[in-house]
């Protein structure tokens, strides 16, 4: 770990600052949030950011259509929105780790079967699929996670697959074999940690999308509700774009940023982890 | 290298191939952008908006509403009733269909009768469900006989439009859907799904012909995208403009912003089949009490809409009753209806709120939580997309509360007690007797004046037994371009005959 | 080569049997459409009635075996709102999603592809790490964000370009853009990556030695040996535009297959969902099949297992 550490370059060094702040936002949320993020007040609502007109420091970056105070709602939305991500990224990572590490070892009818499947639900549009899923299993923060997990798995089942596919014709797993390791630990105790960098790199990558999934999930009116999400933020401020830029603005800064910031880390650790480039 | 090059001419080239030329400008034309496409063009199918606003230029109906809602006549021109249950019509003679032959009785027969048909599956049916029977006396007269008495026959009337005999005999489903030819005061030119449906004005209209040649309809989902349609003057006519948007339309140097009270009310139903303090009166009227009707219209609605007086009917209404007076903000009160109910400390509640269905009604939704948690309640709510909402009502599955809107077709009150408030009814979540028996005598009187008694006796009980809580009566948003001459409906109807240019 | 075609068509016809026989059954989860067909006022009565007119009171397998029956014959069933045979209908809407995503693509190679040249040649320069930042712009915005951040500076503001429909060229410029934004890093990291390998390598190194312009060396060795890789993303990029276009299609209002099914979705009409769901499965089988094939004609090595 040090030593990636210290390959480093700016933008990475950047990205990986920004990332841990949003954490620490997540963590301590009640403490760094000034307000209740769900709490209404109409009597001030629309109220602009601090630094214009008619804003105060009671509510730094002003407030949205309900009086709701807007950096409230962004810090207690980190934790939505990355918990989402992380737990989405988690269980379809691992589901679509070991499908894909089972049927590129072992390939045969698991391997057709599983890719099969793969394709049938890679013909099904995200959205659709989406929509039905949530239609069936209604909104809420867990059916959302189910809702990325299920269209994500194919991924991370792909990559892996081919990896595999590459990695088992090694000379090191025919000595395993050689030497009368099982299948199973061949497996885990020499391909798996081989396939943990590819995996950490598309995971990274994959958090972003999530993230933006969610954001475009609420712009269809499928979000999560009661609980302040940016997407949720961002679909409900774009209508107030005229007189309220600050209601999608934000929002869709942090979106941005976040996003960006994953991306560019995730640039990184594929440079530095990827063979051909030490040079 | 070459892949490249062969890939990016490929597109280019299918980019080129598929630039049409922009239709050539007819004389006066209008544009009118809508949420939604038609969905078919085969009249009382279905009681869709977006539908019927262009079908309704297309085709006529027997009788029809003026600017202020009131019944006049269309293709009939005088009818009455021999008795409770028979009702004649005599027709116009001067009407023609847009191929040329003249229309007769037997239209309006083949009309009704096939909207009776249950094979057909019309969603109007259950509206003309009482009638028995239509008989054709001659050309132009024709007698519609009913079960019962049927005091909104001429309100259901009012939506339905006559269509041809002969043509819908002469084509298959396929075809009269995607082509409708009728005796209305426009021609159907074409329709190109999702992108735009075109009407020309009918010269021969027995009305006169109308002023502007040309009308085309857009489907165009996105609010914000209408009003930059608007702004940009490619569209004369938005409806449906969120109340926070208006500035963006009064900024466009061409463009206004038109309101009207609507047929339409907002209100919180209260499912008394669930067990619960509300199925005590003196909470419902509590829960009316607690909240700031005049706040939240200001503040979400921006001052555009009205509190609604129990009963729950527009002004518009028949039978409506302007001596009752919408309920005040008291939450001294409530907290006193309260406490005598057995509940000072309050109580918990689940409410259920439809996103995307009526104008802001997930902000009015929430907002409302906010308010009822400041009482002292325990409100968990959901806001759900109006499908799976619709599937909720159905399988009787509602929560403590719900918001919903209703519009008023009818305009007649009998529309809206009738289906909400009657027991048995799957809208209907009350139950009472008094009330029941009123609604019923109500429906079976065809005489105004019994009917206006009736109604002023039920809207006391109404007050009384507070079966919803009342909200606000909606007033409809539209963004007009500055050259369009024309002021919008109070039914949501967009009835562009008597518009003009400036 | 033959035998690997037949076998991957063999194959793709069992997936859209399995993707047919899927979305027949799932659609019926979202919600009854009888609901949504009847007037709020309709007695239980009415709604019984609505359903026998639709069909929709038979057996489940009943129903299926209908629409198996019908379906051989190319028949996906009557659009429960249009009245009209609803894969016509889907089949419609084609010509406008592909244009929408060819034009995207276009977008997406034009700004991708320059960016990721340059950006492996300068790697980890300053301008690296801004043309890079600038092609993540794409996939960092929620689409109807950038989208309508477009329509309100080129069409409200600075009325160069109509804000949406469809008809001249112009009207391709806005949506095809804000889509293009989307499939523009992964393109472009692609290209990166690919050229950075190919940099890497000797017979590179000997050319350069030799003497041969950097720009040649560049165009005609590397860009090659990316091609095939790329051709793979290309594909895939493809179906998740084609699957992605349902945001940019509501913005601008453009007549595609995405916002024709998302409303089919909301109207539970469900033969349109699943003519829309078979459509939409061919095309992507039909993309990636074509891919395939490319990238095993290009690499022999890799060849058809």
């Amino acid at each position: 770990m040090p030593k990636l550490l210290r390959k480093l370059n700016f933008t990475a060094a950047l990205s990986l600052v920004f990332l841990v702040v949003l954490i620490g936002a997540a963590v301590f949320s009640p403490w760094v949030a000034p307000h209740e993020p769900m709490h209404q007040n109409l009597l001030v609502r629309l109220q602009p950011p601090a630094w214009l007109d008619g804003g105060t420091m009671e509510h730094p970056l002003g407030t949205d259509n309900m009086g709701r105070d807007m950096l409230s709602q962004l810090v207690y939305g980190t934790r939505v929105s990355l918990l989402i991500a992380f737990f989405a990224v988690l269980v379809s990572g691992g589901i679509g780790s070991v499908m894909g590490l089972f049927s590129g070892y072992y390939g045969g009818a698991l391997e057709n079967g599983v890719m099969r499947l793969v394709d049938v639900q890679m013909s099904l549009p995200f959205i659709l699929l989406a929509l039905i899923l949530l239609s069936v299993l209604g909104p809420g923060f867990v059916n959302i996670v189910i809702v990325l997990v299920v269209t994500n798995w194919i991924y991370y089942a792909r990559l892996v697959r081919s990896e595999v596919i590459g990695l088992k014709n090694h000379e090191f797993v025919e000595a395993a074999h050689a030497v009368g390791m099982s299948n199973l630990r061949v497996l885990f105790r020499h391909i798996s940690p081989n396939l943990v960098n590819s995996i950490i790199v598309l995971a990274t990558l994959r958090i972003a999308s999530l993230i933006l999934l969610e954001s475009a999930l609420s712009f269809l009116g499928l979000g999560v509700q009661d609980i302040p999400t940016w997407g949720v933020m961002l679909a409900n401020g774009r209508h107030y774009l005229n007189n309220a830029w600050w209601l999608a603005t934000f929002p869709g800064l942090a979106i941005f940023l976040t996003v960006l910031s994953i991306n560019l880390l995730g640039d990184w650790l594929r440079d530095v982890t990827d063979p051909h480039m030490q040079i | 290298m070459k892949g490249y090059r062969c890939l990016i001419a490929v597109l280019v080239l299918a980019l080129l191939a598929s630039a049409a030329a922009a239709p050539a400008a007819a004389q006066s034309r209008i544009v009118l952008a809508q949420g939604v496409d038609a969905t078919t063009m085969i009249p009382n199918m279905e009681s869709v908006t977006s539908t019927n606003n262009v079908l309704e230029h297309v085709y006529d109906t027997l009788v029809w509403r003026d600017e202020d809602l009131v019944i006049e006549p269309a293709l009939a021109v005088s009818w009455e009733t021999i008795d409770d249950l028979t009702w004649e019509f005599q027709l116009r003679d001067d009407v023609y269909w847009h191929d040329g032959t003249p229309f007769t009785a037997a239209d309006v027969k083949y009309t009704l009768d096939y909207i009776l048909d249950e094979d057909i599956g019309s969603q109007y049916r259950p509206y003309h469900a009482l009638i028995e029977e239509v008989e054709v006396i001659d050309d132009h007269n024709v007698r519609i006989i009913t079960e019962a008495p049927h005091a909104l026959m001429l309100a259901r009337l009012s939506m339905t439009q006559i269509f041809a005999k002969h043509y819908m005999e002469e084509h298959d489903t396929s075809y009269l859907a995607s082509n409708p030819m009728g005796t209305g005061p426009y021609r159907f030119v074409e329709w190109v799904r999702d992108e735009r449906i075109v009407l020309e004005r009918n010269e021969e209209h027995w009305r006169g012909p109308a002023e502007i040649e040309e009308i085309v309809f857009r489907p165009i989902p996105e609010s914000s995208t209408r009003i930059a349609e608007l702004s940009t003057g490619n569209v004369d006519v938005i409806v449906n403009v969120p109340p926070h948007q208006i500035p963006a339309v009064e900024d466009a140097a061409a463009a206004r912003i038109a309101t009207v009270p609507s047929v339409r009310v907002i209100f919180l139903g209260i499912n008394t089949e669930n067990e619960g303090p509300w199925q005590d009166k003196r909470v419902r009227q509590a829960l009316n009490y607690a909240l700031d009707r005049e706040v939240l219209i200001e503040a979400i609605l921006e001052g555009l809409g009205t509190p609604l007086a129990p009963g729950g009917l527009s002004t518009y209404h028949f039978g409506y009753d302007d001596s009752i007076e919408p309920f005040p903000f008291d939450p001294e009160k409530a907290q006193a209806l309260l406490e005598e109910a057995g509940y000072p400390d309050g109580f918990e509640l689940d409410m259920m709120i439809p996103d995307g269905r009526y104008a802001m009604d997930r902000e009015v939704g929430e907002a409302i939580v906010g308010m009822y948690r400041n009482l002292g309640l325990d409100v968990n709510y959901e806001v759900l997309e109006w499908g799976v909402y619709v599937g909720r009502i159905n399988e009787r599955d509602m929560s403590d509360l719900y918001l919903l809107g209703w519009g008023g077709a009818t305009v007649d009150a009998e529309g809206t007690f009738g289906p909400l408030l009657k027991s048995g009814n799957p809208l209907s979540y009350f139950s009472h007797d008094e009330v029941d028996r009123l609604i019923e005598a109500g429906a079976t009187t065809v005489d105004p004046d019994e009917r206006l008694e009736i109604y002023s006796e039920l809207h006391e009980l109404l007050r009384e037994e507070a079966p919803w809580v009342y909200l606000h009566q909606q007033e409809d948003i539209y963004g007009l371009s500055d050259r369009l001459d024309w002021e919008p409906r109070a039914d949501e109807r967009l009835w562009m005959y008597p518009a003009s240019l400036r | 080569m033959k035998a690997y075609i037949l076998r991957r068509l063999w194959q793709s016809a069992f997936v859209l049997f399995a993707v047919l026989t899927f979305v027949f059954f799932i659609v019926y989860l979202i919600g009854d459409p009888v609901l949504l067909l009847i007037p709020p006022e309709a007695t239980y009565e009415d709604q019984e009635i609505m359903r026998r007119a639709m069909g929709l009171d038979q057996p489940l397998m009943v129903q299926y075996g209908i629409f198996l029956r019908q379906a051989v014959q190319g028949d996906l069933g009557t659009s429960f709102r249009h009245g009209v045979p609803a894969l016509p209908l889907t089949l419609a809407r084609i010509p406008a999603t592909l244009q929408l995503t060819g034009v995207a693509m276009l977008f997406a190679l034009l700004m991708g592809v320059p960016v990721g040249i340059y950006a492996a040649v300068k790697r980890n320069s300053v301008l690296d790490h801004i043309s890079r930042i600038f092609a993540l712009f794409g996939i960092s915005m929620p689409v109807y964000w950038s989208g309508l951040m477009l329509i309100m500076l080129f069409s409200v503001r600075w009325g160069l370009l109509p804000p949406s429909g469809r008809g001249t060229w112009q009207h391709l410029i806005l949506p095809g853009f804000t889509m293009g934004l989307f499939a523009t890093a992964p393109i472009m990291r692609l290209i990166r990556s690919s050229m950075l390998d190919v940099l890497n390598q000797d017979y590179v190194r000997t050319a350069t030695a030799k003497g041969l312009s950097h720009r040649v060396v560049i165009l005609k060795h590397a860009l090659r040996n990316a091609a095939v890789p790329a051709l793979t993303v290309f594909g895939m990029q493809l179906g998740l535009l084609l699957g992605g276009a349902v945001l940019t299609e509501t913005i601008f209002s453009w007549p595609g297959m995405g916002r024709f099914v998302v409303q089919a979705v909301h109207n539970r009409d469900f033969p349109v969902i699943r003519s829309a769901v078979v459509v939409f499965a061919t095309l992507i089988i039909i993309i990636n099949l074509v891919t395939d094939v490319c990238y095993g004609l290009l690499n022999p090595r890799i060849r058809f297992q």
